[in-house]
C-alpha cells in the first residue's frame, strides 16, 4: 500500500517566539477532540521534551474538562503523547514482531549507547592491533588529542562520523566510501607533495640551531622554551614522531632576537610542511581509516545491540522508518491514526524528519508546529537547510502555512525592537510576514525596554563583578515585573532574571561573581560531588561500605559538627594514642552519625545501592546538618536539591546496570559516581523552583522566557564548521519520498593543533568556496541563535558589552549597527522610539545583605519505646508455658502412608480432603492427584481420616455446625492485627470447639509434646474467638489425622 | 441430622488485594479481598493446591513449546531468532491474557495469522505449561458446577461490570448472593471546600469552583519526593498523637518505600510500603561470580565481588583481597600472592587448603572469551556452588528475613542451572557473555522487597492506614493524604488490530476494553477525595513525570487552589506542624593556620621518606592528617587508574627489562618494541587490568607504544652516557637534620668509570618538572642523592627526571645524558646548597609543629608572614593541594 500522497494533509503552524504556540496547540487539539473529529486513542503527538509532553497532556485534559468533556478527558490517557523517542518506542514495541525484533527490547539512552558503541568499536578492531596502532600513531602526529589530558580523540572522531551518518540514515557501505572523497577534497587545497627528504633536512637544521643557540647569551623566555621544543623535536624527528602542530610551531620559530639567525634555515624548511608527502599521506590515511573503522564499528555496534536485545534512539527511528513500509503496519496504523502532531519540528534530525514525512501519510490529519527561525541545533545534527527544502516542497504543493502573527510574550516595545532587528536580518530567506509579530500586551512605557550595560574592566572576572553590581542595583532600583499570571506589576524577584552566555566557562565566571555578591543563582553545572552536602552524603555511604575508611569518619564528623579542625584533630590524636581501640572505630562509640552508621551496617545485605545511600543519609542526619549550614534559605534549598540530584545520579547507575544487564552494588555505585565526577558529568540540581537568577547558555534558553533577560557574549567569534565532520547540503530539489537520498558527509582532520593564523594552507582553505559556504552557514545559524536569545525577554532586555567594544562578529551578523541603545530612547529604523537606557558599570564590592540565617527543623516527639510489627501470625505465636494436655480421643489406627513424600504436602492434601468433605464435595480422588500424593495415600485412607474425625466429633460433642478453613481477624489490645484461618471450628449448643489438623506421622507417644508446641497458636485463635463471637470456646484440640487422635490442649 | 456447614461472607474490591485504608474489623467468617484473594479462597475451598508455579518456571516451560512449534513463517519467527526468551515471555503473557478473557486454548481455522500461530503453540503448551490465572479460573468455574462451597455472599465494592469478563463469570459461578455495595459518596460537609469539590467531581456544575481556602483542601509541592517524606512523618506522628480519634489514610501509589524509610528515621511506625528490587545484594552474587569468568579479568567486578556485603569468600578474607585488588588492579602480581598468603595465614592450619582452593575457584579461575563463550557446565558449576554457599549461609543465619532473601537467591541460582540444562538439551552448549547476562536477567524475575522491614504499630496507639491505589478507598477517613500524586496507572493497550480483536471476540476471548478500564479508573481516582471528611492533602513533586490525572482535573475545575511550597515555614504553620529553630552552624571555613594545643607532642616517626618530608615542609596539614592522625581513605578510593596506574606499570616494566638486560651497552634498541609487546599481556593482567577493560583497547595500545618509545629512548640515553649498569628500586637509608631517611631510588645508572646518575621516573607533567627544576625545587631527587651519599657513593650523583609519556629526559644542570634537555636552576645553586636550604626549612617547620602551629596551604587561603621560612629557606609555593585527599576536611569557601 502506497499510503496517501505525501503531505496533502500537512497543516503547518509557523510559531514565532512568544506567539502562543502551546495555547494554539491546546486549542487545536481541544477543538478536534471536543467535536469528536478525532478520538484520543487516534492521536499521536511528539514534543521535544518529556516535560512538554506532560504539559500538553495536562493542558488538553484541562481544556476538555472545562468544556465539560469528562469522558474524553479521561480517555486522553490513551493518546500517545511523548518525545519523538518515546513515541517511536511505543509504536515499535507494538509492532516488534513485524519488525523482527525482540518484543521487550531495552531502550538505551545516549550515555548507555556511547559506552556500548565504544565496546563495539573495540570488538570491530579486535585482532586488528595494527589498525589501532596505526590510528594511534596518526592521531599522535596529527594531534587529534585532548589538549589537557593528551588523550587521543580518534575514537571520538569515529563516533561522530557514525552518529552523523546514522542521523542521516546512511549505511555502513556508504560510510566506507566517504573517506576517500573527504581526503580528496581536502588535499585539493594543498600544494602538491614534493619528493624531498624533509625530515632529514629539518633534523639537520634543528641540530644546527641547538648547537648554535647559546642560552647563556640569549636568556629570553622565548628562546629557552624554543630550545626545549627543539630538544623534544630532535628526539621526535629521529624516531619519526614529530607532530604536525610541532612542525608548524617550528615554522613560527619564536626566539629572542639574538638567536634569530640560528633558526632561519629551520624556519625555511618547516614552513614548507604542507608539501611534505608524509602529511598528505597522514591526512589521507587518517581520513580513510576513520571512515573504514566507522563502517566496521557501526556493523559491530548493531550486532552487539542485537545480541543484547538493546535498541537506541536512532535505531528506533530507523527501524520505524523501515517498518512503515510493512503492509500490516501501514494498514493498522492507517486505521487507527487520526491525528499526527509534531511539535518543534525545526529541531528534528534528518532521519526524524524523514520519519515524520512517512508517518504523515498514514494519518487523517497532520499538524506540524515550529519555527525555522529557531532552529539552532545544527551543532548536534539538525539541518535547517534540509528542513527548509522540505517545507518549501510541501508548501509548493498547496499547503498554505498558518502563521501565528501575534506576540503574547513581550511588551510592544520589545516586539517592535525584535521586528526591526529580524525582519531585515531574515529577509534573505523569509518574508516579513513570517517574521513580524503584532504585540498583544499592554505597553510598559515607564521602564526601559532595551538597555546597554557596558562592563568596565580588562579581565573577565572584573567585568563579571561589574555585572553583579549592575544586577544588585537593578533589584534594588524598585524595578517592576509584570506578573505572567495576573498581568499586574509586582517587584522584581531574583527568579525573574536570566543571564545568557555563549558557553559554560563564561557562565561559571558570572556565577562566581554573583555568588560573591550573595545573589542567589541557579544553573546547570557539574561539581555535585564536591559540594559539601554530597561530600557528606557520600562519606556516609563509603563509611557504610568500608569500616576502615576513617577519612570518611573525619568528613562526616567535620561536616556534621562543623567543629574547627583543631578540635577534632586533637581528639583524634589523643584517640589513636590509646592502643586498645582500633584506629578505624574512632567516634563509633559516641552517640552520633558514626554510631548510627555502624548500626546500619548490619542491614547492608538487604539494601540496594540507592536504598543504602538513602538510609545512610537518613541515619547520619545529613539533611539536618545541611539545613544548619545555610547561609541563606535559598542555599539550603539548593543543597537539599543537590541531595536529590545525587540520588537521581545513583538511580542512573542502576538504570545503566539494568541496560547492560550487569550486576549493581554499592561499591560499584561509589566507583561510578567517582568516574562521573572525573568526567565532570556530576551535574548539580538545576534548581527549577528556586527563586534565583538563572544562568543559562543562549542555546539552553530556547523555549523559556523571563521578565528580564541579560544577553552576554554578543561579540563572540564565528566558528564556521569547516574542520572535522560536516554534512554537505542535500541535492535539490528534495524528493519528499526519500528526503535523505544522496546526503554526503565530509571529514577533514584538524591537524594544526592550536595554530589558526599565519598558516598559509589554512588561509587558502578559509578563503575557498568550501570555506565561504561554511561561513555562510555559520552566519545563518548565528542569526537564528540571536533571534532565540533576544526574544526571551518579557519586559526588559539587557545587552552587555565589554566597555571597549562597540560590536563584534556574532551581533554583526544582524547588520544592525543601531541595535545598542546609548541613551534614554532608541529610534528604531521604522521610526518608532522605545524607552531605553545605557549605563556603564564598574567593579563593585556590593554585597546583597542577607538577614541572619535561622534554620528550623521538625520537632519530632520523643521516640516511642517499642514498635511492634503490625501483623501477628498465629502460627508463629510461642507455645504457652502453662499449657497442658487434657482429654485424648483415639480415632483409630494409623492410616497407611507409603513411600517417600513431603509431609507438608501430605498435610495440605489431608486438610483439603477434610474441608471439602465437610462442605459436601466428593473430591478426595481429585485432591490426592492434584497434590501428587495419590501413591502415598489411598482414597479410602484419606476418606477414613476425615470420616473418623467427624464421627468422633458427632459422638463426643453433638455439633450443630462445622466451619472449615474459617477466617478470623482481630486486633489485639496492643494494636497488632491477627489474621488466621481456623482449620475447623465446631459449633455446639454449649459453645465453640477449635481444631487444628496435623498430618504428623509420628506415633501417639509424641502427641502430647507436639500438641503442646501448638498451644500458642490455639490460644491466639481462642483469643480471637472471644473477641469476635458471643459464644464461649469450650475446648481446643489438635487432630492427628494420620496417627488417629484428637488431643485436647488446656 | 448432619451439622450445617458454616459459610463465609466475602467483600470484594478490584484493588483490595493490597493494603486497605480502613480500620480492620474484628470478624469471624468474613473476608475482605481482591480478585487474587477470592481466587485463593475458592481454590482452598475446592481443595486445589495453592502453590503456583513461578513465572520464570512457566516461561522456561513455554519456551520449550515455542521451540518445538516455531515455523519459519510464524509471525514471531524473526524475533524468535533474535531473542527466544523475550519472544516466549511476550507470547506467554498474551496467551495468559487470552485465557483470562475466556479462551479455551484453540481456534477454528480461518482466524488471522497471529492467532493461528499462537494456537499452534498451544497444542503443546496446554499440557506442558503450568496453568496461569486464566486457566485456574476456568478450572474453578468448571468445578463449581458440582462442588458445593461455603461462601454465603459476595459484597461488591466495584460493580460486576468493572471486572474483566472471565472474572465476572467466576463471581457468578460461586452461586453466592451478590450484594452490590453503593459507590462511595461525598463524605465532607458540603459547605467546605472539600465538600464542594467532592460534589463537583461527581456532578460538574459547569463553572469553576470558588474555594475559600478553609484548610479542608490543601496542596503542597516540593522539588523532589525525598523533600516531603519527613514532613509527612511529622504530620502523621502529630496527627496520631494529637487526634487519636480521627482516622488518617496515606495514599502512595508509587515510591511509598521512601515514606517508610522516613517514618523509620523519624521514629514513627512503618506503614508497610515496600519496593520490589532486583538489586538486593544477595542477588548480585551470582552475576558477579559469572562476571569473573571472562577474559580479560574485569577488575571493577572483582573489587565489587570482594567488597560486597555477602559472598562465598569469608568477609575477613575479602577485606584484605579487596584492598589489594583496588591498589593493584589485576591478579597474579606479587602483591596479590602476598595478600592471599596473608589471608590464609590467619586461618587454622587445617582449613588453609580449603580456603586457598576457594579463593582460587572464584578468582583465579580459567577465563573465557566473552564472545566465544563458556561451556554451560562451567556456568552450572558456578551457579551450583553459589547455591551451596547460599544454602549454608541460610542455615547459618538466624534472621528469618535474611533467610527469606537467601531462599529467593537460591531459587534464582537453581532456575539458572535448570535454564542452562534446558539450553543444553536444545543443543546450545556454550553461552556467550551476553547470553549469560540475559539468562540471569530472565531468572531474576521482579526482585524482592526490603524483607527486614514490615508494617508496624506503636502499642496502644492508633495507626495510619496506608493505601497503594486510589481505588482501595471505601471507608470515610477524617484525613486523607495523597502523597506523590503522579500518574501511576497505565491502561493496557491491546496489541491486536481491529480484525484480530473481532476474531478473538468471535471465539470467546472477551478482552476488557481500554474504555472500560478507563471508566473504572475515572471512578477509582475520586474515591480518596470522596472518602475524606475533614481534610484532603495533596503532595506533589517536581521530580515526577506527570501529575496524576485527578490533579489535572481538580486544578482545572477549581479557582484559586494554591499550591503551597512544602518546605516553607508558612506551609508548616498552616498544617499545624511544629518546627523548632535550630542553631545555625557555618561550614568550617578555610583557615591558613591551625593551632593545636602546644602540649600535644607529635610522636616522631622512625623514618621519613621523600613524600612524607615533602608533605612536612610544603603541606604540613597533610603530614599531620596522614602521618600523625593516621586518617586514610578506604579501599574504594584506592582504585588506581590514570597516571598513577600508568606510572606503576611503566616502573614495573622497566624494572623487568633491566633485570633481564644487564649489559646496557650491548642492548639492541631495535629489539625493545618486540620485547615490550611480549611482556605487556602478562604485566597488564597482573597489575594493570583496568587498561584491559572493554572500551580501552586503543588507550591500552597507545600506552604500549608510549612504553616502547620511552624504553627505547631511555636505553639510548643510558647508552649515550656510557652507562654500564642499571639498578632499579634501590632501597637506601640516610640521615637528615631531623632523623633518619629511607626510600627507594627509581633508577640508578652507573658508568664504566663509576659516575652515577639518579633518575626519577615520572609518568607525565613534563612542564611542571621542568619549571620546578628551573626554580630550584627538586626535593625528591635531592633526597635520593642523600641516600646515595649515605650508601657511600664516591661523588654527588647526577640527578635527572625521565618523563615516560614524552620520552623526555631532564638533566639537572649536568650533561651526563648528552642528548637530554639541561635545566639550570635560576638560583644558580647546586644540589648540596639546595639540601642545606631544605634542612633549614625543615627545622623551621619543626619549630612550628612543636608549637602546635600547622600551616594549611590549601587553595583559597593566603600565606601570612609565618609562611615564610626566611632567606636561608626554600621558596614556598603559595598553595599545595594537588592530589589532596583531605580537601573536604580542610575547610570550605564562602560560596561552597
Ligand atoms: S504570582 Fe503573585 S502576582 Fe502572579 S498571579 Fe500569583 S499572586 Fe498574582
Amino acid at each position: 500500500m502506497g499510503g496517501k500522497p505525501v503531505s496533502t494533509a500537512i497543516h503547518f503552524i509557523s510559531a514565532g517566539a512568544g506567539s502562543g504556540k502551546t495555547y494554539r496547540l491546546t486549542q487545536k487539539l481541544n477543538d478536534l477532540l471536543s467535536q469528536q473529529a478525532v478520538s484520543p486513542a487516534g492521536v499521536i503527538a511528539t514534543t521535544f521534551t518529556k516535560l512538554a509532553a506532560g504539559e500538553l497532556q495536562e493542558r488538553v485534559r484541562g481544556a476538555l474538562i472545562d468544556a465539560g468533556q469528562l469522558v474524553v478527558a479521561n480517555e486522553m490517557e490513551q493518546a500517545l503523547i511523548g518525545t519523538v523517542n518515546s513515541v517511536c518506542g511505543e509504536i515499535l514495541r507494538r509492532f516488534a514482531f513485524e519488525a523482527g525484533i525482540p518484543p521487550d527490547q531495552q531502550v538505551i539512552d545516549e550515555d548507555q549507547g556511547d559506552i556500548l558503541f565504544y565496546r563495539a568499536m573495540e570488538q570491530a578492531l579486535t585482532g586488528n592491533k595494527s589498525t589501532i596502532r596505526k590510528m594511534n600513531i596518526l592521531a599522535q602526529r596529527l594531534q587529534i588529542a585532548d589538549t589537557q589530558t593528551k588523550q587521543q580523540l580518534w575514537r571520538q572522531e569515529v563516533k561522530k562520523i557514525v552518529d552523523t551518518a546514522r542521523a542521516n540514515n546512511q549505511s555502513p557501505d556508504t560510510i566506507r566510501a566517504l573517506g576517500k572523497s573527504s581526503a580528496d577534497s581536502l588535499l585539493a587545497y594543498f600544494p602538491p607533495a614534493i619528493d624531498r627528504k624533509f625530515d632529514d633536512e629539518l633534523l639537520g637544521a634543528v641540530n644546527h640551531a641547538l648547537a648554535a643557540i647559546d642560552t647563556e647569551y640569549d636568556k629570553t623566555q622565548d628562546t629557552s622554551k624554543f630550545v626545549s621544543l627543539l630538544t623534544g623535536a630532535r628526539a621526535a624527528l629521529i624516531h619519526r614522531r614529530l607532530t604536525w602542530p610541532e612542525w608548524i610551531s617550528l615554522s613560527k620559530g619564536k626566539v629572542g632576537a639574538k638567536s634569530r639567525d640560528h633558526v632561519a634555515p629551520l624556519i625555511d624548511i618547516a614552513t614548507q610542511f604542507a608539501s611534505h608527502p608524509q602529511l598528505h599521506k597522514d591526512l589521507r590515511d587518517f581520513t580513510e581509516l576513520a571512515f573504514a573503522i566507522a563502517a566496521d564499528s557501526l556493523i559491530a555496534y548493531q550486532e552487539m545491540k542485537r545480541q543484547k536485545g538493546l535498541i537506541d534512539f536512532v535505531d528506533q527511528e530507523q527501524r520505524l522508518y523501515q517498518l512503515l513500509d510493512n503492509p500490516t503496519v501501514a494498514t493498522t496504523l492507517g486505521e487507527e491514526l487520526e491525528l499526527l502532531m509534531v511539535d518543534e519540528f525545526q529541531d528534528t534530525s534528518p532521519i526524524q524528519l524523514a520519519l515524520f514525512l512517512k508517518l504523515s501519510r498514514l494519518a487523517d490529519r497532520v499538524i506540524w508546529v515550529g519555527d525555522i527561525k529557531q532552529s539552532i541545533y545544527g551543532f548536534r545534527g539538525s539541518d535547517p537547510s534540509l528542513m527548509d527544502a522540505v517545507l518549501r516542497r510541501v508548501i509548493e504543493q498547496g499547503n498554505a502555512p498558518e502563521i501565528l502573527g501575534d506576540s503574547w510574550r513581550s511588551t510592544p516595545e520589545l516586539v517592535a525592537y525584535a521586528n526591526n532587528l529580524f525582519v531585515p536580518a531574515f529577509s534573505d530567506t523569509l518574508g516579513a510576514e513570517q517574521v513580524e509579530l503584532n504585540p498583544q500586551r499592554a505597553p510598559l512605557p515607564e521602564q526601559p525596554a532595551v538597555e546597554t550595560w557596558r562592563l568596565q574592566g580588562g579581565r573577565k572576572d572584573v567585568r563579571a563583578r561589574a555585572l553583579a553590581g549592575g544586577i544588585t542595583s537593578l533589584l534594588d532600583s524598585g524595578r517592576q515585573a509584570i506578573d505572567k499570571h495576573c498581568n499586574q506589576p509586582r517587584p522584581l524577584r531574583y527568579g525573574d532574571i536570566a543571564i545568557l552566555c555563549r558557553n559554560h566557562d563564561n557562565l561559571g565566571e558570572i556565577a562566581n561573581a554573583l555568588a560573591d555578591a550573595k545573589l542567589p543563582i541557579r544553573y546547570k553545572r557539574p561539581g555535585l560531588l564536591s559540594t559539601p552536602e554530597c561530600c557528606l552524603a557520600l562519606a556516609c555511604l563509603r563509611r557504610l561500605v568500608d569500616p576502615l575508611d576513617n577519612l570518611a569518619s573525619a568528613e562526616i564528623h567535620s561536616l556534621s559538627t562543623c567543629e574547627n579542625p583543631e578540635a577534632w584533630i586533637s581528639q583524634r590524636l589523643a584517640y589513636i594514642e590509646a592502643p586498645e581501640k582500633p584506629a578505624h572505630s574512632w567516634l563509633e562509640d559516641m552517640q552520633g552519625p558514626l554510631a548510627n552508621l555502624k548500626a546500619l551496617r548490619s542491614r547492608m545485605p538487604y539494601l540496594t545501592p540507592v536504598e543504602a545511600l538513602r538510609t545512610a543519609i537518613d541515619a547520619a542526619g545529613v539533611r539536618e546538618s545541611i539545613t544548619r549550614w545555610g547561609p541563606t534559605p535559598q542555599r539550603t534549598q539548593h543543597r537539599l536539591n543537590n541531595l536529590a540530584a545525587l540520588l537521581n545520579h545513583a538511580q542512573d547507575y542502576l538504570d545503566q546496570c539494568k541496560a547492560q544487564s550487569e550486576p549493581a552494588t554499592t561499591a560499584g555505585l561509589i566507583l561510578w559516581l567517582r568516574a562521573l565526577a572525573d568526567a565532570e558529568e556530576d551535574t548539580q540540581a538545576s534548581g527549577g523552583n528556586e527563586d534565583a537568577i538563572q544562568l543559562v547558555t543562549h542555546h539552553g534558553a530556547k523555549g523559556l522566557e523571563w521578565p528580564i533577560v541579560v544577553a552576554m557574549d554578543l561579540c563572540t567569534e564565528l566558528k564556521p564548521r569547516l574542520w572535522g565532520l560536516t554534512v554537505l547540503p542535500s541535492p535539490s530539489p528534495i524528493d519528499l519520498d526519500d528526503p535523505l537520498a544522496n546526503r554526503t558527509l565530509r571529514y577533514w582532520p584538524r591537524f594544526f593543533g592550536n595554530h589558526s593564523t599565519k598558516v598559509e594552507v589554512l588561509d587558502t582553505i578559509t578563503e575557498s568556496q568550501d570555506g565561504q559556504n561554511a561561513l555562510e552557514q555559520e552566519v545563518q545559524e548565528s542569526k537564528r541563535l540571536l533571534y532565540v536569545s533576544l526574544t526571551r525577554a518579557r519586559d526588559g532586555l539587557i545587552l552587555c558589552m565589554d566597555n571597549k567594544r562597540a560590536s563584534g562578529p556574532w551581533m554583526d551578523t544582524l547588520q544592525a549597527g543601531w541595535m545598542l541603545p546609548d541613551g534614554d530612547s532608541l529610534i528604531l529604523p521604522d521610526g518608532r522610539a522605545i524607552p531605553c537606557r545605557a549605563i556603564e558599570l564598574v567593579e563593585t564590592n556590593n554585597v546583597t545583605a542577607a538577614p541572619p540565617y535561622q534554620p528550623f527543623w521538625p520537632e519530632f516527639p520523643g521516640l516511642p519505646d517499642t514498635l511492634l510489627s503490625l501483623r501477628k501470625n498465629p502460627s508463629s505465636v510461642a507455645p504457652v508455658e502453662s499449657a497442658s494436655i487434657g482429654e485424648i480421643i483415639t480415632l483409630g489406627d494409623r492410616i497407611e502412608v507409603n513411600g517417600s513424600y513431603d509431609p507438608a504436602t501430605l498435610g495440605s492434601a489431608l486438610h483439603a480432603v477434610i474441608a471439602t468433605t465437610i462442605m459436601g464435595q466428593q473430591a478426595t480422588s481429585r485432591i490426592l492427584l492434584d497434590y501428587g500424593v495419590h501413591e502415598v495415600i489411598s482414597i479410602e485412607a484419606a476418606d477414613t481420616c476425615c470420616r473418623r474425625l467427624i464421627e468422633a466429633l458427632d459422638d463426643n460433642f453433638s455439633p450443630t455446625a462445622f466451619y472449615t478453613e474459617y477466617p478470623l481477624t482481630y486486633t489485639t489490645p496492643s494494636g497488632q492485627v491477627v489474621t488466621g484461618w481456623i482449620d475447623l471450628l465446631v459449633e455446639t449448643e454449649e459453645g465453640l470447639i477449635v481444631i487444628d489438623h496435623k498430618a504428623s506421622p509420628r506415633g501417639r507417644s509424641e502427641w502430647e509434646e507436639i500438641a503442646l508446641s501448638y498451644s500458642g497458636q490455639l490460644d491466639a485463635y481462642v483469643e480471637g474467638l472471644r473477641t469476635c463471637s458471643s459464644k464461649p470456646v469450650i475446648s481446643k484440640w489438635i487432630h492427628f489425622a494420620v496417627s488417629g487422635g484428637l488431643v485436647s490442649v488446656i | 441430622m448432619a451439622p450445617a456447614s458454616g459459610k463465609i461472607r466475602v467483600t470484594l474490591g478490584l484493588k483490595a488485594d493490597g493494603p486497605l485504608p480502613e480500620p480492620l474489623r474484628n470478624s469471624l467468617g468474613e473476608v475482605v479481598c481482591g480478585p487474587q484473594g477470592l481466587l485463593n479462597l475458592l481454590e482452598t475451598q475446592l481443595g486445589i493446591p495453592g502453590n503456583e508455579a513461578s513465572f520464570t518456571t512457566r516461561l522456561i516451560q513455554y519456551l520449550g513449546c515455542v521451540d518445538s512449534a516455531v515455523q519459519p513463517d510464524a509471525f514471531y519467527s524473526k524475533s524468535w531468532d533474535a531473542d527466544p526468551f523475550s519472544v516466549a515471555r511476550t507470547l506467554l503473557l498474551w496467551r495468559d491474557q487470552w485465557y483470562e478473557a475466556g479462551w479455551q486454548g484453540a481456534f477454528p481455522v480461518g482466524v488471522p495469522a497471529r492467532l493461528a500461530d499462537l494456537a499452534a503453540i498451544e497444542v503443546i503448551a496446554r499440557e506442558s505449561v503450568a496453568p496461569g490465572i486464566g486457566q485456574r479460573i476456568q478450572r474453578i468455574i468448571g468445578l463449581l458446577a458440582d462442588n458445593p462451597i461455603a461462601i454465603e455472599s459476595i459484597a461488591l465494592r466495584d460493580s460486576l461490570s468493572d471486572y474483566p469478563w472471565l472474572w465476572q463469570r467466576l463471581i457468578e459461578a460461586t452461586g453466592a448472593e451478590l450484594l452490590h455495595l453503593p459507590e462511595v459518596t461525598p463524605q465532607a460537609d458540603p459547605s467546605t471546600d472539600l465538600g464542594k469539590l467532592q460534589r463537583h467531581l461527581l456532578n460538574p456544575i459547569g463553572q469553576k469552583l470558588e474555594l475559600e481556602d478553609d484548610g479542608t483542601l490543601v496542596a503542597i509541592e516540593a522539588d523532589a519526593a525525598c523533600d516531603t517524606t519527613s514532613l509527612i512523618t511529622l504530620l502523621t506522628r502529630q496527627h496520631l498523637s494529637g487526634k487519636p480519634d480521627e482516622n488518617l489514610a496515606i495514599l502512595a501509589e508509587l515510591r511509598g518505600d521512601l515514606l517508610d524509610e522516613a517514618m523509620e528515621c523519624g521514629g514513627a511506625p512503618r506503614l508497610g510500603f515496600s519496593a520490589l528490587s532486583i538489586w538486593r545484594p544477595v542477588f548480585q552474587v551470582l552475576p558477579l561470580a559469572c562476571e569473573l569468568l571472562w577474559e580479560p579479568l574485569n577488575p571493577t567486578a572483582m573489587v565489587q565481588f570482594l567488597s560486597h556485603p555477602v559472598g562465598p569468600i569469608p568477609a575477613r578474607q575479602r577485606e584484605v583481597l579487596a584492598r589489594t585488588a583496588a591498589e593493584v588492579p589485576g591478579i597474579g602480581s606479587e602483591r596479590w600472592q602476598d595478600a592471599v598468603t596473608e589471608c590464609l595465614e590467619r586461618e587454622p592450619e587445617s582449613e588453609r587448603q580449603r580456603f586457598a582452593d576457594n579463593i582460587r575457584y572464584w578468582l583465579e579461575c580459567p577465563r573465557y572469551s566473552p564472545q566465544e563463550g563458556v561451556e554451560g557446565q562451567v556456568l552450572a558449576d558456578r551457579a551450583e556452588r553459589v547455591a551451596r554457599w547460599l544454602t549454608g549461609a541460610r542455615e547459618a543465619c538466624e534472621d528469618a528475613a535474611l533467610q527469606s532473601l537467601y531462599t529467593i537467591a537460591l531459587n534464582q541460582a537453581e532456575e539458572f542451572v535448570l535454564a542452562i540444562e534446558r539450553l543444553r538439551e536444545q543443543g546450545r552448549n556454550t553461552l556467550s557473555r551476553d547470553n549469560v547476562l540475559r539468562l540471569i536477567e530472565d531468572v531474576r524475575g521482579t526482585g524482592a522487597p526490603v524483607v527486614d522491614r514490615e508494617a508496624q504499630v506503636c502499642p496502644d496507639q492508633p495507626r495510619a492506614y496506608p493505601a497503594t491505589h486510589a481505588g482501595t478507598f471505601y471507608t470515610p477517613m477524617d484525613r486523607v493524604i495523597w502523597w506523590d500524586c503522579q500518574a501511576a496507572d497505565s491502561v493496557r493497550r491491546w496489541p491486536w488490530s481491529r480484525s484480530e480483536r473481532a476474531a478473538l471476540t468471535a471465539n470467546g476471548v472477551m478482552l476488557q476494553g481500554e474504555d472500560e478500564q478507563l471508566s473504572w479508573l475515572g471512578k477509582a481516582w475520586v474515591r480518596p477525595i470522596l472518602c475524606a471528611t475533614q481534610q484532603c492533602l495533596f503532595v506533589l513533586h517536581g521530580d515526577s513525570d506527570r501529575h496524576h490525572p485527578i490533579w489535572d482535573h481538580i486544578s482545572s475545575v477549581t479557582a484559586k487552589l494554591e499550591i503551597a511550597p512544602a518546605t516553607a515555614p508558612e506551609t508548616m504553620a498552616r498544617l499545624g506542624l511544629s518546627y523548632a529553630n535550630m542553631e545555625p552552624r557555618s561550614l568550617p571555613p578555610k583557615s591558613r593556620w591551625w593551632q593545636l594545643p602546644p602540649d600535644l607532642a607529635l610522636t616522631d616517626r622512625d623514618y621519613e621518606s621523600y613524600s612524607s618530608l615533602d608533605d612536612y615542609i610544603h603541606s604540613p596539614y597533610k603530614w599531620l592528617l596522614k602521618y600523625a592522625a593516621k586518617i586514610r581513605p578506604g579501599s574504594l578510593a584506592a582504585v588506581n587508574d590514570g597516571s598513577l596506574l600508568n606510572g606503576n606499570v611503566a616502573h614495573r616494566l622497566y624494572e623487568h627489562y633491566f633485570s633481564e638486560h644487564d649489559n646496557i651497552q650491548a642492548i639492541d634498541v631495535g629489539l625493545v618494541p618486540a620485547w615490550v609487546d611480549a611482556q605487556m599481556p602478562t604485566l597488564l593482567k597482573c597489575e594493570g587490568a583496568l587498561l584491559l577493560e572493554p572500551g580501552r583497547q586503543a588507550e591500552c595500545e597507545h600506552f604500549i607504544i608510549v612504553l616502547q618509545q620511552s624504553l627505547v629512548s631511555l636505553v639510548e640515553h643510558l647508552q649515550q652516557a656510557g652507562v654500564i649498569s642499571v639498578s632499579m628500586e634501590v632501597h637506601g637509608e640516610g640521615i637528615y637534620t631531623g632523623g633518619k631517611l629511607s626510600g627507594s631510588i627509581d633508577l640508578l645508572a652507573t658508568t664504566g668509570d663509576g659516575r652515577e646518575a639518579v633518575i626519577d621516573i615520572k609518568w607525565g607533567s613534563k612542564n611542571f618538572r621542568r619549571d620546578s627544576m628551573q626554580e630550584g625545587s627538586y626535593l625528591q631527587l635531592a633526597t635520593y642523592a642523600q641516600l646515595r651519599l649515605a650508601a657511600g657513593a664516591p661523588s654527588f650523583p647526577m640527578l635527572s627526571y625521565f618523563i615516560v609519556s614524552d620520552s623526555h629526559m631532564l638533566n639537572l644542570a649536568h650533561s651526563f645524558f648528552p642528548n637530554a634537555e639541561v635545566i639550570n636552576p635560576t638560583t644558580g645553586e647546586n644540589a648540596a646548597q639546595y639540601w642545606a636550604r631544605f634542612e633549614h626549612t625543615w627545622r623551621w617547620r619543626k619549630a612550628q609543629f612543636d608549637s602546635g602551629l600547622i600551616e594549611v596551604t590549601v587553595n583559597g587561603t593566603e600565606p601570612t608572614e609565618n609562611s615564610e621560612p626566611g632567606e636561608a629557606g626554600l621558596p614556598m609555593p603559595e598553595t599545595s593541594d594537588k592530589f589532596n585527599d583531605y580537601q573536604f576536611i580542610t575547610g570550605w569557601g564562602e560560596n561552597q
